[in-house]
């Protein structure tokens, strides 16, 4: 998948994903890289897990990782096994990408 | 923040150095106890102390409420994950945890060491000795198998479970334990009959924890998760708690603490990273796959004597994110009072004091200072690099930096008189190439000009910086490093400035900065290439 800033990053500002999964069980580890296989970060849950879901994980993306403001991305899950597949559409729900900075969010 | 990673990796290293400086935030005046780094030698002396409350409790009989593994299902019972909640809740867990290891310490002065896994992707060495480690001798006769731990704490443990008032039964409906094998279930990750390794709390002796004095260091995903970039990003939200997860410094919103972790729980760039790939990564996630994992995985996470250690961390990052948002001005706390008080309110009935006795009417609002248990943090990795976050806010009211200037090799700034807040240096430095050229320098403040060498206490001892990997030949290899100013080296300069007299410091003051090899011959030194001063 491929994602794209809105606007170049200013100074102070840094891009997040949101990634929502679904059920994953303990060891199940979702990784998130570039397509060319820079790693962006990994998420996986803690505690006992009761198969409702893993919530959403927030992953900082690194500076380096953008081409013309566009980053196409590749997930990887591992499992018990050892191996790694892609998630399907039940473990990994959503992505989003959302910039944030310190300037203070006018109240809503 | 537009910090090279060489520069992050490069400023750590300076704050580490810094991190024995009598350099203190405001409040340093009422503090009474020190959590410092586990790597620094007040860190180490803590370690030893805490190994023989931690001997002294895991020998206590299993229906003492002090008993170590007794405090470790305080945290099974009532720990939030994944919550606004997270933060808070272990504040006062580990606060009042403190005061008893306090207590069995014999170190009337004892406070927890923190791991700053920033600086050190690797569990402290001094985590391996004795008691310090659940594969021990020390934990061995409690947790050799499921059923010795059974035998031995399971009594206890329904004893207790039968004491339970009304308020604190409704609390455990809510996590799901609504008979105490429920509760036990999660334990053994069985129920009816089918079990599932990786929930089980419980873990024996000899899988007691996954790192290893061999094999120490955290794996490159944690170990990335843990990285400045990982860190100072997750400092940077400006809300408490926002709707918009990637806005908030906390986790989500829920109706109680007590809501486990689901399908609709959003996790803070924090918590869900450093921190529980942190307590994966030491339970074997991967590597041990499907489970049983150390204890480090699961809800009895405090069994394993680090997890305060990991703890005091997180603890001390919402005190940086804390004073990040006080010297930018904004609130540290949610503005909306309902909100507000919604937070507050949330009970917490679960906590032990140091003599014994239960706390039955705690509630959040008690724990979201750091003044109830008196402790205050030596600096550690987010400091002065959050500095850089106020310094980059245009709509703050932030002081200007004071530049400097330099010349040959030797930067010199204007220092203004006794300010109300923190001062922070921004050095930029030439590294020199060669071989055998030296990676650290201390930086010296108006040193006297023949001074080659200063120790730690040193009133010229500005803090130590230090380059991470090779040089790279015919490259301008310039790196900025922010360190605190000592509070020593301000008031010295003031005081010895040419127009200070003997009834009041001067108004202003020139700092002299020059850079010396830490260890090594002082032929090799680095040159200052720029320098400035930030008030915070
Ligand atoms: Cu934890």
């Amino acid at each position: 998948m491929v994602l794209a800033l809105p606007h170049p990053l200013r100074q102070g500002e840094a891009a997040i994903l949101a990634v929502t999964l679904g059920p994953l069980t303990r060891g199940q580890t979702v990784e998130v890289a570039t397509s060319d296989g820079v790693p962006i970060g990994a998420a996986a849950p803690f505690g006992p897990q009761r198969g409702q879901g893993a919530g959403t994980v927030t992953i900082p993306v690194p500076a380096g990782v953008w081409r013309d403001g566009r980053l196409a991305l590749r997930l990887h899950i591992t499992t018990h096994d050892g191996r790694s597949r892609p998630p399907t559409a039940d473990e990994v729900k959503e992505i989003r990408l959302s910039i944030i900075g310190p300037t203070p969010q006018s109240p809503p | 923040m537009n910090f090279s990673r060489r520069d992050f990796l490069a400023s750590t290293a300076a704050v580490a150095g810094a991190s024995m400086l009598p350099f203190a935030p405001a409040r340093a005046a009422t503090a009474k106890y020190i959590r410092y780094s586990a790597t620094s030698d007040e860190g180490k002396a803590m370690l030893r102390s805490y190994a023989t409350a931690v001997q002294r409790m895991v020998n206590l009989p299993p229906d003492h409420p002090h008993n170590w593994f007794r405090n470790a299902f305080v945290h099974f019972m009532d720990c939030p994950h994944g919550n606004w909640w997270f933060y808070v809740w272990h504040r006062g867990y580990l606060g009042y945890f403190e005061e008893t290891v306090r207590k069995y310490s014999d170190n009337p002065n004892f406070a927890f060491p923190y791991w700053d896994w920033t600086v050190l992707p690797q569990i402290p060495n001094e985590m391996f000795d004795g008691a310090l480690t659940p594969v021990s001798e020390a934990f061995l006769p409690h947790t050799k198998d499921l059923k010795t731990f059974t035998a031995y704490i399971k009594p206890a443990m329904k004893k207790y479970w039968d004491t339970l008032n009304a308020a604190q039964r409704k609390q455990l409906d809510i996590r799901g334990y609504s008979s105490f094998d429920k509760l036990w279930d999660d334990v053994t990750g069985c129920s009816h009959g089918k079990c599932d390794p990786g929930n089980e709390a419980f873990a024996a002796t000899d899988r007691a924890r996954y790192l290893s004095r061999e094999n120490p260091k955290l794996d490159d995903k944690t170990a990335k998760a843990c990285s400045p970039h990982t860190v100072l990003t997750g400092l940077l939200p400006v809300d408490y708690y926002n709707a918009d997860v990637t806005r908030s410094f906390t986790s989500s919103k829920t109706a109680s603490h007590n809501v486990m972790p689901g399908g609709n729980t959003q996790f803070s760039v924090l918590e869900g990273q450093p921190h529980n790939l942190v307590h994966n990564c030491i339970g074997g996630v991967g590597p041990w796959d499907p489970g049983p994992y150390g204890n480090m995985t699961n809800f009895l996470s405090p069994v394993d004597p680090v997890f305060f250690l990991h703890h005091a961390n997180m603890d001390r990052l919402w005190d940086v994110w804390t004073r990040k948002q006080q010297r930018l001005g904004l609130p540290i706390l949610p503005t909306d009072k309902e909100e507000l008080s919604q937070l507050s309110r949330e009970p917490f009935l679960f906590f032990v004091r140091a003599d014994g006795s239960y706390v039955l009417d705690g509630r959040a609002g008690d724990y979201l200072s750091t003044e109830r248990f008196q402790y205050e943090y030596r600096h550690g990795f987010g400091d002065a690099e959050s500095a850089q976050v106020a310094a980059a806010n245009p709509s703050a009211q932030v002081k200007a930096p004071v530049r400097g200037t330099v010349a040959k090799g030797v930067g010199s700034v204007q220092l203004s008189a006794a300010p109300s807040s923190p001062v922070v240096m921004a050095v930029k430095v030439s590294r020199p190439a060669g071989t055998g050229a030296s990676r650290n320098f201390d930086l010296l403040i108006n040193a006297p000009a023949g001074v080659t060498k200063v120790a730690a206490d040193s009133p010229y001892y500005g803090g130590t910086i230090g380059f991470f990997g090779p040089a790279m030949h015919g490259m301008a290899d310039d790196a900025t490093f922010t360190l605190p100013l000592p509070q020593a080296a301000h008031t010295a300069a003031l005081a010895q400035s040419p127009t200070a007299n003997a009834a009041a410091p001067a108004a202003s003051a020139t700092l002299e900065v020059r850079l010396v090899p830490t260890n090594g011959s002082p032929t090799t030194t680095a040159a200052v290439k720029a320098v400035s001063l930030q008030a915070l």
